[in-house]
């Protein structure tokens, strides 16, 4: 699909319900600069005719965002000390997210679905939103409201990852659902006044699991040096369950079902790339709490010497050689004082586990969504995979890669499940 | 200390001086009936008997002069004007759907203008010295980008508010649709057709011999106008009640274009609306809030300088808009002053006009270069309410007033709340001053309202209940108020 088939564009903001006043500051910790040029991008499917209206959906988010008042904030650049190193902060000025109506007048949803291509979602479904140029001036989030012809729905999400990783952003519709559903004002499940983390003392050596890259000034996207392209991989169950077999457990290292996701497509990539070009992979995990905010990342790297390249092996690898830098990453953030801009995803292979993300629990007044899809924009050029939690028949993995390795993993990963 | 004590002196001379003015017919009439039963006292009954004899009274004298009595108390009564009373009246608070923080209210303009960043700056040093506060509402159309004015948009914000104002109304005051004899709508920049007043005829099945207006053009002022009307017509159809609704709807009003002057109203006009309920039955006394005294208009249109200063007309690139001149302030003090050359000898108290029209003469004959005397109308009203067109209009008409911070915290308050709300903004000042608790019985109210012409318009309410504060647009935050709003707002 090349032309764009969304018509009747309409978009307007909405703010938090009351005044959060006096134009609160909130700082932004080293996790969140690492993650400063990423953002979540998802799209939840509604078939059918629904309970509920936009403009339900519109009225609920106000009290949403009077919670969330982070959200409905800017972005500012402090302008007092010079000496001090130029962190940006969010003015929470109650200024709002944005929302964008929109009409697909040529497919049902359910037509839409039956698409092969799932970078559509991405393409048309959620506002193309990068903070910038006009940096004091440009919202955090959109969100686009799309009806289709058959009366159903999509919703297309674009969040910032300065305000929280994946799980954050999951939580934000989650809540969303349960305001609309009828249910009282959400408890907050984000720090309200994030901590400063302590300093790093001992750890010597650089990260490798974030790049830096020259300031990007007031355009917060990171540039690549090729296209980049969208696929979902689906595995059954029993797919994963004669992998699982197949490979058994070596030297006593069990590995667990991501793990071993993440070794098939390590291996197709060391394949296609070459071995000296996948030496290193980032792993992102999350600290099991509910907090919504990017500290309770755990991001690692696994660096492979010169082991084998079988399944059974990388998975080993994986499941018991991580080695977790987010002191060395904070460290490395803070000397460098601003001066240089960094960026997690794709800096290495980086492989995301979204099982703790609750991704199909946006319910509204009992319905659930009938598709659900996330990705990230803003990726390096050496990839994302995001492995989502294990549904009902089977599970999804979805990858970020240069549209022309696309094919061949697609054919690599098909011949080590068969 | 000198200056202390002799200040000192100066105020208990002034006292004095208004205790004897203010009081002169008593004083003069204590003494004469002292003497007057003193000499009653000291002639003893058998005297005041044979005064009475002497007199001659007979049966035909005795009738005549009941007769005459009789005939000249109905007279009065029957030429002496209904009293109009003001039984309650509600305001409309708009949902938190329609809120637009200043910096939301910045950055579409940003988007909408960007092809005009002086516009921008303009926009944006206006709203940062406006005293309009984080609360304030736009209809639904007004928050896209670019802003979405069709008719049926500003259809659905007038049934909105003038719906929920009125609905309100009813629950408040008990009156039932079917009763309403007397209806006036005042909306001065939407007028459709049918007319709003139609609209409302149409929505709660009013009754069909209905006396129906609708008053539109007529700018900020047009509220006290429709009391007016109000006022005359009940004068003329005994035992009935008006309901009056004042609002201004702004979706069809947004101005497009990027004019400097054009701009302004943008930054200050807000949405908002008040259903009012008068009544000139006798049932309604007790339980009225008001009573109407005085209701003054002075319309200065006359002068090519007043009535081009608030103009409607389209910019350069065929936008329609409203151009207010730069001599606006100067010119809304000097429609204040015929005003209140009109009003003042109404209501003033007899010391300040004996002062006045001292002052008067003496710089007539004496010397013009005296101070004209500004007569203190804090002694006639306990409470103000000033229209909220705009922090400037406040002040200007603080320092002519000689009034103090305390006399336009209402309006200044309902600007910050609710922004410049048009004719219905001397509602929610009222409304303001009942939740404060400070209406008490007896208490004289002046409402002031300015409106393109140039018109300046008052009335004068004194209170007829103590008014408890009750349910009403300000209920949710009075609390919060007064706030200290600064000079300029750093966004």
């Amino acid at each position: 699909m090349e032309a764009s088939p969304v018509t009747n564009v309409r978009i307007s903001s909405v703010v938090p319900a009351s005044v959060t006043g006096q134009n609160k500051p909130r700082q932004l910790t080293t996790m969140d600069l690492a993650m400063k040029l990423h953002y979540v991008r998802a799209v939840y499917f509604f078939k059918g005719t629904c309970s509920f209206t936009i403009a339900d959906l519109k009225s609920n988010m106000f009290p949403l965002l009077q919670s969330y008042y982070h959200v409905s904030g800017r972005i500012r650049m402090p302008d007092n000390d010079p000496s001090a190193p130029a962190i940006p902060y969010i003015r929470c000025n109650d200024s709002g997210i944005r929302i964008v109506e929109a009409k697909v007048e040529e497919f049902t949803v359910e037509k839409w679905l039956n698409l092969d291509d799932r970078s559509i979602d991405h393409r048309f479904l959620v506002y193309d939103h990068v903070i910038g140029p006009d940096l004091n001036f440009s919202p955090l989030v959109f969100l686009q409201i799309t009806q289709f012809k058959c009366g159903g729905f999509s919703i297309g999400l674009s969040w910032a990852h300065i305000l929280g990783d994946v799980f954050s952003a999951s939580t934000f519709m989650k809540t969303l659902g349960q305001l609309m559903s009828g249910h009282g004002p959400p408890k907050l499940l984000y720090p309200k006044t994030p901590e400063p983390t302590p300093h790093a003392r001992d750890r010597d050596g650089e990260a490798i699991s974030i790049k830096k890259i020259e300031s990007v000034g007031e355009y917060w996207l990171l540039s690549n040096k090729c296209k980049m392209g969208r696929y979902i991989f689906n595995l059954s169950h029993d797919q994963i369950d004669r992998l699982m077999a197949k490979d058994t457990a070596q030297d006593d290292q069990p590995f667990s079902e991501v793990d071993i996701l993440y070794a098939v497509i390590w291996r197709s990539l060391v394949k296609i790339r070459g071995e000296s070009e996948t030496n290193v992979i980032t792993v992102c995990d999350r600290k099991k709490s509910s907090t919504c905010w990017n500290d309770d990342l755990v991001i690692s790297v696994v660096e492979r010497k010169n082991e084998k390249i079988g399944i059974s092996e990388l998975s080993a690898l994986i499941a018991g050689r991580k080695r977790e830098e987010n002191v060395a990453i904070k460290r490395m953030i803070e000397q460098d004082r601003e001066s240089s801009d960094f960026f997690t995803y794709g800096a290495n292979l980086t492989f995301v586990n979204l099982e703790m993300v609750n991704m199909w629990e946006f319910e509204i007044k009992g319905e659930k969504p009938d598709f659900v899809n996330y990705t990230i924009h803003g990726v390096g050029d050496k990839g994302v995979v995001l492995v989502y939690p294990k549904g009902k028949f089977a599970r999804s993995v979805s990858v970020v890669m240069p549209e022309g390795e696309l094919a061949k993993l697609k054919d690599e990963v098909i011949n080590i499940i068969m | 200390m000198s200056d202390f004590s002799s200040s000192v002196k100066l105020k208990y001379a002034k006292l004095g001086y208004q205790y004897l003015i203010n009081h002169f017919l008593t004083l003069l009439l204590i003494p004469i009936i002292t003497s007057i039963s003193i000499k009653l006292l000291r002639m003893g009954p058998e005297e005041f008997i044979n005064l009475l004899n002497s007199l001659h009274f007979d049966l035909l004298h005795v009738l005549c002069s009941c007769f005459l009595i009789i005939f000249v108390l109905t007279v009065y009564f029957m030429s002496k004007p209904r009293t109009v009373y003001l039984v309650d009246y509600s305001c409309y608070k708009p949902p938190v759907t329609c809120r637009v923080p200043f910096a939301t209210f910045m950055e579409h303009s940003r988007l909408i203008l960007k092809d005009n960043p002086k516009s921008v700056e303009f926009q944006m040093r206006i709203l940062e010295r406006s005293g309009l506060g984080e609360e304030t509402c736009l209809p639904p159309a007004i928050h896209y980008i670019p802003p979405n004015p069709t008719m049926e948009s500003a259809r659905s914000e007038a049934q909105m508010v003038i719906f929920t104002a009125m609905d309100d109304l009813f629950k408040k005051t008990g009156l039932k649709p079917k009763d309403i004899d007397i209806l006036i709508v005042n909306c001065s920049l939407f007028s459709p057709t049918p007319s709003l007043s139609a609209m409302i005829i149409n929505k709660y099945k009013l009754r069909s011999n209905i006396k129906s207006f609708n008053l539109s053009g007529m700018g900020c002022s047009a509220g006290l106008i429709s009391v007016d009307v109000a006022r005359d017509l009940l004068q003329v159809h005994p035992n009935s009640n008006a309901v009056i609704v004042s609002t201004e709807i702004i979706t069809p009003n947004y101005y497009q274009g990027n004019e400097r002057a054009m701009l302004l109203p943008n930054c200050l006009f807000r949405m908002g609306a008040a259903a009012i309920l008068l009544s000139n039955r006798r049932s309604d006394r007790w339980r009225a809030k008001y009573k109407l005294c005085h209701l003054v208009r002075t319309h200065r249109g006359a002068e090519d300088k007043s009535y081009y200063c608030v103009y409607e007309q389209e910019d350069k690139d065929g936008n329609i808009g409203i151009n207010l001149s730069k001599d606006l302030m100067a010119i809304a003090g000097e429609a204040l002053k015929s005003n209140i050359t009109t009003i003042g000898p109404l209501v003033l108290p007899a010391s300040e006009q004996l002062l006045f029209l001292i002052s008067l003469i003496g710089r007539k004959i004496f010397n013009p270069k005296w101070k004209p005397y500004i007569p203190d109308f804090k002694m006639a009203f306990e409470h103000f309410c000033i229209h909220a067109g705009g922090r400037a209009v406040i002040d200007e008409l603080q320092k002519n007033l000689q009034l103090s911070a305390e006399h336009v915290e209402a309006s200044r308050m309902t600007l910050h709340r609710f922004g410049n709300t048009s004719s219905s903004s001397l509602w929610y000042e009222l409304s303001y001053i009942e939740a404060k608790g400070k209406m008490k019985r007896g208490d004289r109210v002046w409402q002031i309202a300015f409106g393109s012409g140039f018109k300046c318009n008052s009335a004068v309410w004194k209170c007829n209940r103590s008014v408890k504060s009750s349910e009403g647009p300000w209920s949710d935050c009075i609390d919060r108020y007064p706030v200290f709003i600064p000079e300029v707002v750093k966004l």
